[in-house]
């Protein structure tokens, strides 16, 4: 564990910069609106004042919501596999987990071509949790409020210019050697944080239940209840970490033709419909597909973990509580009646 | 080995051959196309339009590369506008065809809808001369058989028992769904394995009928349509249950499906 000050950060980024990273940081939209990692030079651009975590996850970076895959001049096809130097700067351990399942999914098995080339050269620095909101459980979800691995570097603030920094690659590693180890009166300190922390978060019985122990038949009421809630609008898949689905459309232009993905979401109609048919017509088949791949340990095998990680931004986002804490809360119910 | 994953590989259309009034076969020669089985896919893309997941109606051997397509949606409207020497994109070929080499000395029981038909000629064409094999096909008006000239040369190496839906004055053969045509005298469970392919409905009733005949779970497989986008498990369009439609099938054994249809969302087929 290292001891850092603003002033060292100030350096790391100056050496990502002459390395030729671009560097992401949280910023603030104007007027006190959502969180967002944009291009930041130094670290005092960064902020993070009441930051909790950015409205879209960083899945964003190597799956964008829109991205050209092919062009076709004529009779010249080119594969557009875009790769850039980036350091990922204030990840919150439940979005580096969200990563580290897309991961899981884009490069396992038969790797995607296109997130591979966006993902390779790329630093991620997680900062750990120590405010969660109201909407968090990434306890129940055993994603956070500190990342166990998968970053470069990992920062805990722990107030008044001091941040613990620690390594999770070779990378990070040799980016913090230059800096003192930290006290053992920090690493106290740390620890009786992280032990606060973990007292902040909003009691939820039902998660810790039903998180990691899902059974809902198919046949089950719930399924119809959350139906008649969902309003169709596909936010929560947009705004999920680990949610991976993308459609692909081509456009015409005067001279080529470009292949592009964009982000699809399961829950609405056009998903599944085929020409003549559709195999999950109604609201309810359809939640149930989105939430047997966030939880089904069948499903989930892969990733040896649930495909949720507490984020809440389903909770955030959704405007008829369709979400991940409702369905946990109708399980409960069910087991009661 | 494995071509590009989503590049696909530019091709001229060799030919076009109308087999019914909505459905035609592209032929295409298969230089620069890896080996395929029987009941793989490709994914056709009509540049500017989009890509449809096709079913390969030729056989591995084949020089060429043969799909049959039905006109009904954006793509398949787009690519009937396209004529011998057009250009259009081939990827492919993917996922679980029919596992022929496991069934060398057993009967095939061929079952096949409308335009379902396809990935069975391939198996056909591949397993003529190997296995015995007994193809029930069902239409739904004579005009709709596809693959008439074919069926009429294979009559004399291969069982073939005909229906349609609806007949007209030059139909005297057998009216009514696909089903009727499976009697226990025709269709024996022993040493046979049943290969299905067509319409949700005919595959449900089809596998109810053969499980009735005393055909074990095992022994049916079934090649199901879904929804794809990638064709190689990324898009999640096809996702049934813990299986991808793409990568894990599209060809599945119904004791597979099973488990799929009593517990995870939407309906198989």
């Amino acid at each position: 564990m290292k001891k850092l000050t603003a002033q060292d950060f100030e350096k790391l980024f100056e050496i990502w910069k002459n390395e030729g990273y671009e560097i992401y940081g949280p910023k603030r939209a104007p007027y006190g609106g959502d969180f967002f990692f944009n291009p930041v030079e130094t670290f005092s651009e960064c902020d993070f004042d009441g930051f909790v975590n950015t409205l879209k996850p960083p899945k964003d970076f190597f799956f964008p919501q829109e991205a050209t895959t092919l062009k076709l001049y004529r009779e010249k096809l080119e594969s557009e596999e875009v790769s850039k130097k980036k350091v990922i700067f204030g990840i919150r351990p439940c979005d580096l987990e969200g990563l580290l399942i897309l991961d899981k999914f884009y490069l396992g098995n038969i790797p995607d071509p296109y997130y591979k080339a966006r993902r390779e050269n790329t630093l991620l620095v997680t900062f750990s949790c120590f405010d969660p909101l109201p909407t968090c459980f990434c306890n129940e979800a055993g994603a956070g409020p500190v990342a166990k691995s998968g970053f470069d570097i990992q920062v805990n603030d722990l107030g008044n210019g001091i941040y613990l920094a620690e390594h999770g690659s070779k990378a990070g590693k040799d980016y913090l050697s230059s800096f003192p180890d930290a006290e053992d009166e920090l690493i106290e300190k740390l620890r009786q944080r992280i032990g606060e922390t973990l007292k902040k978060f909003t009691p939820r019985p039902w998660a810790e239940k039903h998180l990691y122990n899902f059974k809902v038949s198919k046949d089950s009421k719930i399924w119809r209840e959350l139906g008649k809630f969902c309003l169709k609008c596909g936010g929560c898949n947009y705004l999920c970490p680990t949610c991976s689905c993308f459609n692909t459309f081509d456009l015409q232009f005067e001279d080529h033709i470009e292949q592009r993905r964009e982000w699809d979401s399961c829950l609405l109609e056009g998903y599944h419909r085929m020409a003549g048919s559709n195999p999950k017509p109604d609201a309810a088949s359809r939640m149930q597909f989105r939430f047997e791949c966030k939880l089904s340990p069948e499903i989930n095998k892969p990733y040896g973990r649930i495909s949720c990680t507490g984020c809440g931004r389903c909770i955030q986002t959704c405007i008829g509580d369709a979400h991940m804490e409702s369905l946990l809360i109708l399980m409960d119910r069910e087991e009661g009646l | 080995m494995r071509h590009a994953l989503f590049k696909p590989v530019l091709k001229k259309i060799k030919r076009i051959v109308e087999e019914t009034p909505d459905t035609r076969s592209f032929y295409f020669d298969k230089d620069g196309w890896a080996g395929h089985t029987p009941g793989q896919f490709a994914e056709l893309w009509v540049p500017g339009v989009g890509e449809i997941p096709i079913s390969i109606a030729s056989p591995s051997k084949s020089d060429e590369l043969v799909f049959t397509v039905k006109k009904v949606g954006t793509v398949s409207s787009a690519l009937f506008e396209k004529k011998v020497s057009d250009t259009i994109g081939l990827r492919g070929p993917f996922g679980h065809g029919f596992p022929l080499q496991e069934f060398a000395e057993k009967n095939l029981i061929l079952i096949g809808g409308g335009i379902g038909l396809p990935p069975l000629m391939s198996v056909i064409l591949e397993a003529l001369g190997k296995n015995k094999i007994r193809l029930f096909y069902g239409a739904r008006t004579p005009a709709d058989i596809v693959y008439k000239p074919l069926l009429n040369e294979l009559k004399d190496k291969i069982d073939i028992y005909l229906t349609v839906d609806v007949g007209d004055e030059s139909w005297d053969g057998e009216v009514g769904v696909v089903t009727n045509l499976l009697k226990p005298e025709l269709v024996h469970p022993y040493n046979s394995v049943a290969f299905v392919c067509g319409p949700g409905i005919m595959m449900y009733y089809t596998v109810k009928r053969l499980l009735e005949l005393g055909f074990r779970e095992e022994n049916i497989y079934l090649s199901l349509e879904h929804h794809m986008k990638c064709a190689v498990g990324k898009c999640g369009h096809c996702r049934i249950g813990p299986y991808y439609v793409c990568v894990d099938g599209p060809v599945f054994p119904y004791s597979k499906l099973r488990e799929v249809e009593e517990k995870f969302a939407g309906t198989v087929f």
